[in-house]
């Protein structure tokens, strides 16, 4: 029931976002169709453009063409590219998903047992510089870190590729994730070529959430490893690793799953940039170039597209929560 | 006479804090005999929780330190033996704390509590043996059924009903009473009970102590008890430490320590206690004494009606009478000719 | 005095570490004040920020080329690397980098000020009469702030900004108008727990009007947790300004905006790298120390 009640829910919202930046778009200052067409544009081929696009009918209308479009998949052309802007994301989608995964994935790998131990020792040497990192890692300007780091591992060390996602041909398409997609038909060649690539934007886009999620699994894990039932855990005998593994951290988490939950939209917004300095094909690259031409479909598509897979990673967030905590599900 | 269970020697415990050196365990001296039920009673900041902490071997170190004195358990020094060793003596000591709500996890099923224990003694603390364990399902099986099986001896009617549950579900003397069949589960000689009934409800109170002295008579344990009530310690200990601001200032069997009481803190306890036949009772007046800076002698001195100048000098010496030992100078005159 | 904690479980060295925390000896405000003064990041934190608030107001008489602010070509020294002449170097036209991160300070600043002022005035009240009126409007208003929790703020600061005309202040009124719901969230939160104070009730059984309860009565008391998001989120509004002006959609050229530094110069890496790496060395001791604040208050607070 409560599942329902959530799905419908999330539906709700998208519905509300897409109106919200339909009507966005469409109302603000600024003349897409003059910018796409270019300077010397006479106004008969402005005003046949504006047919041709529709938008010269009332938003209303507008609104339900676009809304049935939406069904069908199509989600209206692009003025940068000659084709359907469902077609682009759909084909783009992919790159920004393997980024930002990857990243999640990273930070995560490497924030829990950082912040699990930060925890355990503290005032050790990785509490202080967990708790420094915490300060700094959020701290950086996303640009800025991309770009010393193309420069410090790209041009002066010359370790990794700083543009792109492959050198060479990219793997079969099953997924459009190459790092799967390589590993599935076995070319190994593409999957260190992919994995090459993915280090520096990767690197890039989870310093920041792994400083919060070490923030946050070190805090959490302090007040859980305070509460009696570990210490009397120890005094039973049962051995460190267990305790801190898998009874602390499983109350500790919940937090941290939140958290998860917030930085993937944040984490999305650092893609903009990110793929930018990189010149990662992705859909948030697409997005900010829509963006800066006032592309009306591109971005209403983009975001769209942007706001469902935040809202069913919340969703998921919020199953998992209720499945680690199990008075939720009985109580609720 | 068989080897004491546990025997602590003239133990001594200071806690470096930021505000100074806490002379928290002054004088302790404490020995139990297998099979005896040993109850340790005082007023809340005397040290019993310390003393308990430090043979569950839970005292954060650092902060707290053993200036002088040996802890002996099951006939070995703790003071010899390294970490790992002192862990794997843990299977050997049930453990009951004061509030099983907050000691069991609320995550997990008790039936997967009561197993990680379980498999754990098993694998002899070995961390690959009990990851494999764990995931066998004929050891898993194996330990369901001890599982029930202590739940069984600890009278849980339908011990696989509770077995599935959450600690959330039960109620809380089915929660204490699972805690002692998961202080079970090591076959222990030692139980260490940490006010163990102060969390329920009087009538609950009752038969767990029922329970306890039940169990402890068929599994053949010798116990720490700790409390601060004198009633329970005369229904379930054999013999009795009375232990103020920390130094163990009497012991005797526990019929005798509370009817004819020789230290005057024991004798103020006693006539704490509101009695039917009349009057009402008489705290003791005065206040547990500062650990920063205790008085050099005898620490009840301060609140002791009877004390003398030597009391307040002089740390007091343990003198015998019997069964019986007090800390006292009261008593020393007596000895001395 | 210490008390040695017993309960069972409890863990002994907890009592003592707190006992090192409250030396209740001074008074409230001077206790908290001397334990933020200890707080030596903290202090190091508004220092930074105090410094670069007087380079901002000072800059025009300290910095060293105050012409290089606006356009100003100086081919024979287009991307020199530092010296002691230019301590920054000069960036792709010529200019000293030192003196347009200096005037970059006034920038970033305002950025933060104008940011939050908006987000402030829009959030608070907001907030406040969701949490005081409930009902409706609340609901409305939790749909507006979980709703748009799903876009990411930069890209709808992006969206807004460029729809509105790529312009720093446009930028600002873009990010401020996105970030106004945390403040909103806050104090809806904070109304919530206190409506039912004493002080509450007393002033509306004496007939207070709505407006004077949430404004002289609950504000002032949920003020704590507001100044501590306050300076956390001044960090993030000059991180995400100098963002969009990176994307190309906040200042332009020759705007001596830190952001805007860096993407222009971008182009010429990895030559002259020191015209992209002082701007963003500068957005990054900005936003630590306002992080930096941002702690120190919320300690300076929670000791309440």
């Amino acid at each position: 029931m409560r599942f329902l009640s959530r799905l419908a829910n999330m539906l709700i919202v998208i519905l509300f976002v897409s109106i919200f930046m339909f009507v966005l778009v469409r109302v603000l200052p600024g003349d897409p169709v003059g910018a796409a067409l270019g300077e010397g544009a006479t106004k008969e081929q402005i005003d046949k453009f504006r047919t041709q696009m529709g938008m010269d009918k009332p938003l209303e209308v507008q609104y339900a063409v676009y809304l049935r479009g939406l069904f069908d998949g199509h989600f209206g052309p692009s003025l940068i590219e000659p084709r359907d802007v469902g077609d682009i994301v759909w084909e783009r989608l992919p790159a920004t998903l393997e980024l930002v995964l990857c990243s999640l994935m990273l930070a995560i790998v490497l924030g829990v047992p950082l912040g699990i131990v930060a925890a355990t020792h503290r005032n050790g040497p990785i509490d202080q510089l967990s708790r420094l990192w915490s300060l700094t890692g959020v701290s950086f300007p996303p640009f800025w870190a991309a770009l010393m780091l193309q420069l410090l591992l790209g041009a002066a060390l010359a370790l990794v590729p700083i543009t792109g996602r492959m050198s060479g041909p990219p793997p079969e398409h099953f997924t459009g994730l190459y790092l799967v997609d390589a590993l599935l038909t076995g070319n190994l060649s593409a999957f260190g070529d992919a994995l090459h690539h993915l280090i520096a934007p990767t690197l890039v886009m989870a310093v920041g959430p792994l400083a919060q999620i070490t923030s946050m699994v070190r805090s959490t894990m302090l007040d859980e490893l305070a509460k009696p039932y570990v210490s009397y855990n120890r005094a039973v005998g049962m051995p460190s690793f267990l305790i801190n593994y898998k009874y602390a951290l499983r109350n500790a988490f919940s937090s941290t799953l939140t958290l998860i939950g917030f930085l993937f939209p944040i984490m999305i917004g650092g893609a903009f940039i990110v793929e930018k300095v990189f010149a990662w094909p992705g859909i948030a690259r697409f997005g900010a170039d829509s963006i800066l031409a006032n592309d009306y479909n591109a971005i209403v598509g983009v975001t769209l597209v942007v706001c469902l897979f935040v809202v069913v990673v919340n969703f998921v967030t919020e199953e998992l929560y209720s499945a680690l905590d199990p008075r939720i599900r009985l109580e609720g | 006479m068989a080897e004491p269970v546990v025997r602590l020697t003239s133990l001594r415990v200071d806690f470096h804090t930021a505000d100074g050196v806490e002379q928290v365990i002054r004088d302790v001296t404490l020995r139990i005999d297998p099979g005896e039920i040993v109850g340790l009673v005082g007023e809340s900041g005397c040290g019993k929780s310390v003393t308990a902490k430090l043979l569950l071997g839970i005292l954060p170190m650092p902060p707290a330190r053993l200036k002088n004195g040996t802890v002996e358990m099951f006939g070995r020094d703790l003071a010899m033996l390294g970490a790992v060793e002192r862990d794997t003596l843990k299977k050997h000591v049930a453990y009951v704390p004061q509030d099983p709500s907050a000691v069991l996890n609320p995550s997990f099923t008790i039936a997967s509590q009561m197993i990680d224990m379980i498999v754990w003694y098993e694998s002899d603390r070995r961390l690959l043996e009990y990851f494999r364990r764990r995931h066998s399902k004929r050891h898993v099986a194996r330990a369901h059924d001890f599982a029930a099986e202590l739940l069984g001896k600890v009278q849980i009617a339908d011990p696989d009903d509770v077995l599935r549950r959450y600690p959330v579900q039960l109620s809380g003397g089915m929660r204490q009473r699972v805690l002692l069949a998961m202080a079970l589960s090591g076959r222990p000689k030692l139980m260490i009970a940490d006010e163990p009934t102060t969390a329920l409800d009087v009538t609950v109170q009752k038969r767990t102590i029922d329970l306890l002295k039940d169990l402890a008579q068929r599994e053949h344990l010798a116990g720490l008890y700790i409390t601060h009530d004198l009633g329970v310690a005369r229904e379930i200990c054999a013999r009795t430490y009375v232990m103020y601001a920390g130094t163990t200032v009497e012991n005797g069997p526990t019929a005798e320590l509370l009817d004819r009481p020789l230290h005057p803190y024991t004798r103020g306890l006693v006539e704490a206690i509101p009695s039917l036949a009349g009057g009402l009772p008489h705290a003791i007046a005065g206040q547990v004494p500062d650990y920063l800076s205790p008085p050099p002698g005898c620490r009840f001195a301060p609140r002791c009606g009877e004390a003398r100048d030597l009391c307040r000098a002089v740390p007091e010496s343990v003198i015998r009478e019997g069964r019986r030992e007090v800390s006292c100078w009261l008593y020393e005159r007596e000895t001395v000719a | 005095m210490a008390i040695v904690e017993e309960t069972a479980g409890g863990v002994v060295s907890r009592t003592a570490e707190e006992a090192e925390m409250a030396p209740a000896r001074k008074s409230g405000f001077r206790r908290r004040l001397s334990r933020f003064l200890h707080n030596r990041l903290a202090v190091a934190g508004t220092l930074v920020l105090l410094f670069l608030l007087l380079v901002a107001m000072l800059v025009p008489w300290i910095a060293p080329y105050p012409d290089d602010v606006a356009d100003s070509l100086n081919f024979d020294a287009v991307l020199a690397p530092p010296s002691l002449q230019h301590l920054m170097g000069t960036d792709e036209v010529g200019r000293d980098v030192l003196t347009r991160v200096m005037f970059g300070a006034r920038w970033s600043l305002a950025m933060a000020a104008i940011v939050l002022g908006i987000a402030v005035t829009l959030g608070v009240p907001l907030g406040l009469c969701a949490g005081y009126y409930g009902g409706v409007l609340e609901q409305i208003l939790m749909r507006l702030t979980d709703g748009f929790s799903a876009v990411p703020a930069l890209v709808l600061a992006l969206a807004i900004t460029v729809l509105l005309g790529p312009s720093l202040l446009n930028a600002m009124v873009a990010i401020g108008f996105v970030w106004w719901r945390g403040f909103a969230r806050i104090a809806h939160g904070q109304t919530l727990s206190k409506k039912q104070e004493t002080y509450v009730v007393v002033a509306r059984s004496l007939g207070a009007s709505d407006l004077h309860v949430m404004f002289r009565e609950i504000l002032p008391n949920i003020s704590s947790p507001l100044f501590v998001s306050l300076a956390l989120n001044a960090g993030y509004a000059v991180l995400t300004g100098t963002a969009l002006s990176f994307l190309g959609a906040g200042a332009r050229p020759p705007t001596p905006e830190w952001g805007q530094m860096v993407a222009s110069s971008r182009n010429y890496l990895p030559q002259g790298w020191w015209a992209s790496l002082f701007p963003g060395l500068a957005i990054f001791v900005t936003v630590v120390s306002f992080n930096l604040l941002g702690d120190g208050l919320r300690d300076y607070f929670s000791e309440e």
